[in-house]
């Protein structure tokens, strides 16, 4: 589908509504519609024209247009498109339809622009607070321009969320916000019946740092990759990557060729990286420590090849717009293909052993079930949809950097279940390993970053998107004054594939949500805690904040 | 009969308790090492049990709960423990007049769990609560293959008395039952694939989970002790002439710690570790065929 006939048949959908539209080079569709018709052109991209969603942006353009910019955007990814749909919402009164209704992926995306810029999804069936902190005032919107990062609201204590209703007759079992296998804080609320899951709740984003708003308010173009690496602690390069690109996309920067390579050579690394650890996390969940060491033990070496190449066991500091800052000099090929080589082995080893394992099949198997329809619904990305049969690969669909260039596949499995998305992971690794190796030998000579002696003028819009190891990571730039953009929307793969879970745990029981929640590769932190209510004398404990303070206390009365 | 006759029995039952209580934490400390080696770490060094123990020993002794089961759980679970290892013979010799059969034995060990599950309860964490409900599932999967691999033995030496199970003769059935009872050796001691209980990774240490200090130090010895008393107890009743060939009771009981060791190394530490974990329903369905394989060998052992 081209971006004429997108265009066509959203003209024939939404009529006069459809407003203005630009493309960029074929592969990216711009388009303003009439607020009252967003319902329907998403209708069209998504049930009709079965275009992927991807997210929701807001952007205050009171000053300009006395409006906010709503920007709902999907993907073509058979056909390499990104099609974005700008709606503006008079200042006077911010209220639009929500898309939620036809366009079930969007439910969080919603919410969170109801969060940060007031704007009201009408019509949203679940319209509670998703990434502002339960005590945040109601009426302060912080990606609103007249917000400061200065500004900070006094705490007030005793603020909940409104949970889910408990189905009647299911206990819940909340898991988080401090989780022992995870490694950040995020809670989900798991409703059981006996050790059945019949549904959840979800409640995370405790460790917002506000990072989009700093990049459009404190930060300039190019100190935001230093902030953007910093958004994952796994994927960093994915992000200063996509960033950088949606950048040089807006202002027309060619970026070196050589640099190309350099950036791909990094995000396979990085994929390799990732891959090893999250095979550990996955083997430590289900209580098979002798794997987690050993796939860290292996892991270890490309930390040791990244300090060595960009100076850092993370691949921080390298990406800048225009390019990267440090080459991959002649020399360093040895030890990457040392580091390669190696893995390589021992990876072959891994990954023959684990459809043997009978114990390990046995965690793995039919547990954690999506289906390619419910995969689809939640726009689930990366391993998680390809392990859900669906062939959705950035670096295929979209490509980037130099992987138009190299040689590369997309593994697909149709389980839909743990074991799927564990066999994508041990299928990707070796192709991660092919693709540092054709990039190295294929690199063409020349600088690694290009010269930008032009200021960038406000107004201009780029898309990029990078394959991180967990899916697709979306960024959205729209160019600003005083050197920075005005608006930085940021979609990392782990806000699609959470929605999934509610659907993967349901039907599993209790032991198998651990590794269900592991299997879409989050990154969270440990020690649970609980909530329990005992359907049989539907007596309700919720360990509050209190409580646990009040055991600490019981415990120190007693205490000796 | 006098207090002197009952001497052998007493020396032995101490004898039996400060080995299971002062060896069993090196045990512990050895597989860890071993496990260690296998996951190409250094680990600790092999004493760190005994300087795990002697920290949350020497800690402050704080309580969730201020219920008797939760204060004297832990002390209950040693002691039970303790008195199993007493009971028991060591080194392949049951001294004259045993003061406990094995139904006596596995009652001591039954007690044991179910101190450790009603600690769960009444700590009122839900971990907690959780792991011992795991706990007496487990149980009530792995106590019927230990009873009726015993009671082959007990079967075919005609005796429910450890002095006439160590007489029985070996057959295929008490082979099977040997074999029945290796199986279930790490369901008994709970380690991986069976620590399901404990579950670290989703229930933070269950029953454990809101103990500490000496009452944790307590809980751990217990678990180190009953590790050591399930590997003796199969060494000395299922395999009897690897120790009774030996002379002198000193060093058949030496034999004895040193076959235990072996069969750690080799059975509950690699197992351990080559292992995920299972859940509840397939560990349940493991015990269940387990038993009736016991079961099976009781019937030969019966009709032949």
């Amino acid at each position: 589908m081209t971006v004429e006939t997108i265009t066509e048949r959203l003209g024939q959908r939404v009529g006069e509504a459809l407003l203005d539209t630009r493309t960029h080079k074929e592969t990216r569709l711009y388009l303003t519609v009439d607020p009252a018709a967003v319902v329907d052109a998403a209708d069209e991209l998504f049930n009709r024209m079965q275009a992927r969603y991807v997210i929701t942006a807001a952007t205050d353009q009171r000053r300009d247009h006395g409006a906010y910019l709503i920007t709902h955007f999907f993907s073509f990814d058979a056909d390499d498109v990104y099609v974005a749909v700008h709606t503006r919402v008079p200042e006077g009164n911010p209220r639009i339809d929500a898309i939620t209704p036809t366009v079930p992926g969007a439910g969080w995306a919603e919410r969170e622009m109801r969060d940060v810029m007031g704007v009201e999804p009408v019509g949203h069936p679940d319209p509670r607070r998703l990434v502002l902190p339960d005590d945040w005032p109601e009426d302060l919107h912080p990606l609103r321009c007249d917000f400061s990062t200065a500004d900070s609201p006094a705490p007030v204590t005793g603020m909940e969320m409104p949970m889910k209703d408990i189905p009647e007759g299911a206990v819940m079992v909340p898991v988080g916000p401090y989780f022992p296998t995870q490694h950040e804080p995020e809670s989900f609320a798991v409703f059981v019946e006996g050790e059945t899951v019949v549904g959840s709740d979800y409640r995370g984003f405790y460790n917002h740092r506000g990072i989009e708003k700093l990049g459009c308010s404190d930060l300039t173009y190019n100190q935001i990759p230093f902030v953007a690496e910093r958004i994952c602690g796994i994927c960093g390069f994915v992000h200063s990557c996509a960033y950088c690109m949606a950048v040089e996309e807006a202002a027309g920067i060619e970026v070196p060729r050589r640099a190309d390579y350099i950036r791909t050579v990094f995000l396979e690394l990085e994929r390799l990286h990732s891959h090893l650890l999250w095979t550990g996390v996955a083997a430590h969940i289900i209580g098979f420590d002798t794997l987690f060491m050993q796939t860290w033990r292996m892991r270890e070496p490309v930390m040791w090849l990244c300090e060595k190449l960009t100076g850092n066991r993370k691949t921080y500091g390298m990406n800048i717009v225009g390019g990267v800052r440090r080459d991959i000099p002649d020399d360093a090929h040895d030890d990457i293909e040392r580091v390669l080589a190696d893995i390589e082995r021992e990876w072959t080893a891994l990954a023959e052993a684990v459809p043997g394992d009978r114990t390990l099949m046995a965690r793995l198997r039919d547990v954690g079930y999506l289906s390619p329809e419910e995969a689809r619904n939640v726009c689930a990305l990366g391993p998680t949809a390809r392990g859900s049969g669906k062939r959705i690969d950035v670096r295929i669909d979209h490509p980037y950097a130099a992987y138009d260039e190299l040689e590369l596949s997309a593994p697909v499995e149709e389980g839909g279940d743990t074991l799927a998305r564990t066999l994508v992971r041990l299928a990707e690794t070796p192709i991660a390993i092919s693709i540092i190796r054709q990039a190295l030998a294929r690199m063409p000579d020349g600088p690694v970053r290009a010269e930008i002696d032009e200021d960038i003028s406000p107004g201009l819009e780029g898309i990029a998107a990078v394959e991180a190891p967990r899916g697709e990571s979306f960024h959205w730039v729209l160019t600003g004054e005083n050197n920075r953009p005005a608006r930085w929307r940021v979609r990392a793969p782990t806000y699609a594939n959470l929605q999934a879970i509610d659907a993967m745990i349901k039907g599993d029981v209790l032991a198998d949500v651990p590794i269900d929640i592991g299997s879409i590769d989050p990154c969270y932190s440990c020690t649970d805690r609980m909530t329990v209510i005992d359907r049989r004398s539907g007596q309700m404990r919720v360990m509050t904040r209190e409580e646990m303070l009040g055991s600490r206390q019981t415990a120190e009365h007693t205490g000796t | 009969m006098t207090l002197s006759q009952y001497l052998p029995t007493i020396g032995t039952a101490v004898a039996g308790m400060v080995l299971a209580l002062l060896v069993a934490p090196l045990l512990e400390g050895v597989v860890r090492k071993l496990r260690a080696i296998i996951q190409s770490r250094q680990g600790p060094p092999v004493t760190q049990p005994y300087l795990d123990l002697l920290k949350l020993l020497a800690k402050e002794d704080l309580r969730v709960s201020v219920s008797p089961v939760a204060t004297w759980g832990p002390p209950l679970f040693l002691a039970a423990i303790l008195v199993a290892a007493g009971v028991m013979p060591l080194g392949g010799i049951m001294p004259e007049p045993a003061v406990a059969d094995i139904v006596v034995f596995i009652g001591l060990l039954a007690l044991a769990n179910i101190t450790l599950a009603g600690l769960g309860f009444a700590t009122g964490s839900a971990f907690s609560s959780l792991g011992a409900s795991r706990e007496v599932m487990l149980m009530l999967a792995a106590e019927p293959v230990l009873f009726l691999s015993l009671l082959v033995l007990a079967l075919k030496g005609q005796s429910l008395t450890f002095t006439g199970m160590l007489q029985a003769p070996v057959g295929v059935a008490t082979i099977a039952a040997a074999l029945t009872y290796l199986l279930a050796l790490q369901m008994y001691v709970a380690k991986i694939p069976f620590d399901i209980t404990e579950a670290e990774t989703e229930l933070i240490g269950g029953p454990l989970s809101e103990l500490s200090g000496p009452r944790l130090a307590m809980v751990y010895w217990g678990i180190y002790a009953k590790q050591f008393i399930y590997s003796s107890l199969f060494v000395q009743l299922f395999v009897p002439w690897t120790l009774s060939f030996i002379p002198w009771p000193l060093l058949a009981v030496l034999a004895n710690v040193a076959w235990v060791f072996a069969l750690n190394l080799v059975v509950v530490g690699i197992v351990a570790s080559v292992n995920p974990r299972l859940r509840l329903d397939q560990a349940l369905r493991y015990g269940v065929s387990l038993a009736a394989v016991a079961a099976m060998a009781l019937i030969y052992a019966a009709i032949v």
